[in-house]
């Protein structure tokens, strides 16, 4: 329920433009993230950890943007 | 000797920093890169700061995800982030800074009730507005400060836009608004008779009854402690810092 000065129809609009996280590996943890348009480029979301610490890891931040390694690999 | 990268989902299972990417280490020769090659495991960096501070922006972001103009204050990281500055003996206080048009009322009362039950020196900031449920965060800390031009918005908790068709809803809406009500009677100074008074004022708001609370009002409602700034609040913190090593 919210309790906020902000009209709901201001709060709701664009309410289908909210994206559908997928769980990943990031850094060793699980994390919640939304992909970007950009392939394997993703906007965590959410840290899943039991571990409180890492909540003040700058890496684990909501909204921080995850780059993974082109799908394509180079040549030795 | 050739690598093949296969992955169909498009998502590389291994930790990034993990992966060798031989173009990235030509172009960059950081000491990230030396770090890759050897395997070192990058250890999170403890805290510089024996102070933390922590924002409360926007909406406060509840059980349902808002859509994404809104700017919201995510209360799933909030709540381990204070668990770890209650537990980590290198944080000593925590000053928290809030500019937020309101939000969710569980998560904001959950908030609220973890800071105001840690056992480390808190104190907050109200800049440019704590309204709504930024109210009981704002005096959930042991001391409050309000900027001059700062306001706080306090009205009644509804379902605007739906229709209330049974009595239970009234009372369902009554209760979550007591709770707020006992919250911040309980943490300021302000009594809660008097908080009701201000949360069903008419003829304030165009749009809805209650009461906007500029800085110097908040204070003399005794909602928050003292009109100040960033100054002000870290000093305090400080204060209470010593207080408490002594």
């Amino acid at each position: 329920m919210l309790y906020t000065i902000v009209p709901p129809e201001f709060v709701w609009q664009d309410q289908d433009k909210i994206a559908k996280p997928q769980e990943l590996i990031y850094r060793g943890q699980k994390v919640l993230a939304e992909p970007l348009s950009q392939p394997g480029e993703f906007k965590l979301v959410r840290l899943l950890s039991s571990d409180p610490a890492l909540f003040l890891d700058s890496a684990f931040q909501p909204g921080t943007i995850i780059r993974f390694p082109a799908q394509e690999k180079k040549v030795d | 000797m050739q690598h093949e990268y296969h992955n169909p989902a498009g998502i590389p299972p291994v930790d990034p920093l993990f992966s060798v990417n031989k173009q990235q280490e030509q172009e960059q020769d950081t000491p990230l890169t030396s770090l890759e090659e050897t395997g070192q495991l990058q250890v999170p960096t403890p805290p510089e700061s024996e102070l933390h501070c922590m924002t409360i922006i926007g909406q406060i972001e509840g059980h349902m995800v808002l859509p994404p103009q809104n700017k919201t204050t995510k209360y799933e990281h909030i709540l381990p982030q204070l668990v770890a500055l209650e537990q980590n003996p290198k944080i000593q206080g925590l000053l928290l800074i809030l500019n937020t048009v309101g939000g969710d009322v569980e998560a904001g009362l959950a908030i609220a009730e973890m800071i105001a039950s840690m056992t480390k020196p808190t104190v907050s900031l109200v800049l440019g507005g704590g309204h709504s449920i930024g109210g009981p965060i704002a005096v959930a800390t042991d001391y409050s400060f309000i900027a001059e031009t700062a306001t706080m918005t306090i009205h009644p908790i509804r379902l605007t836009g739906l229709v209330i068709g049974v009595p239970q809803t009234y009372e369902y809406l009554d209760k979550m608004q007591e709770r707020v009500v006992r919250f911040v009677a309980s943490h300021s100074q302000i009594s809660a008779e008097r908080f009701r008074e201000l949360m069903f004022r008419t003829g304030e708001l165009a749009r809805d009854i209650g009461t906007i609370l500029t800085g110097p009002e908040a204070v003399r409602e005794g909602l928050i402690n003292e009109v100040g700034g960033i100054g002000q609040a870290l000093a305090k913190l400080r204060e209470l810092v010593n207080q408490r090593g002594q």
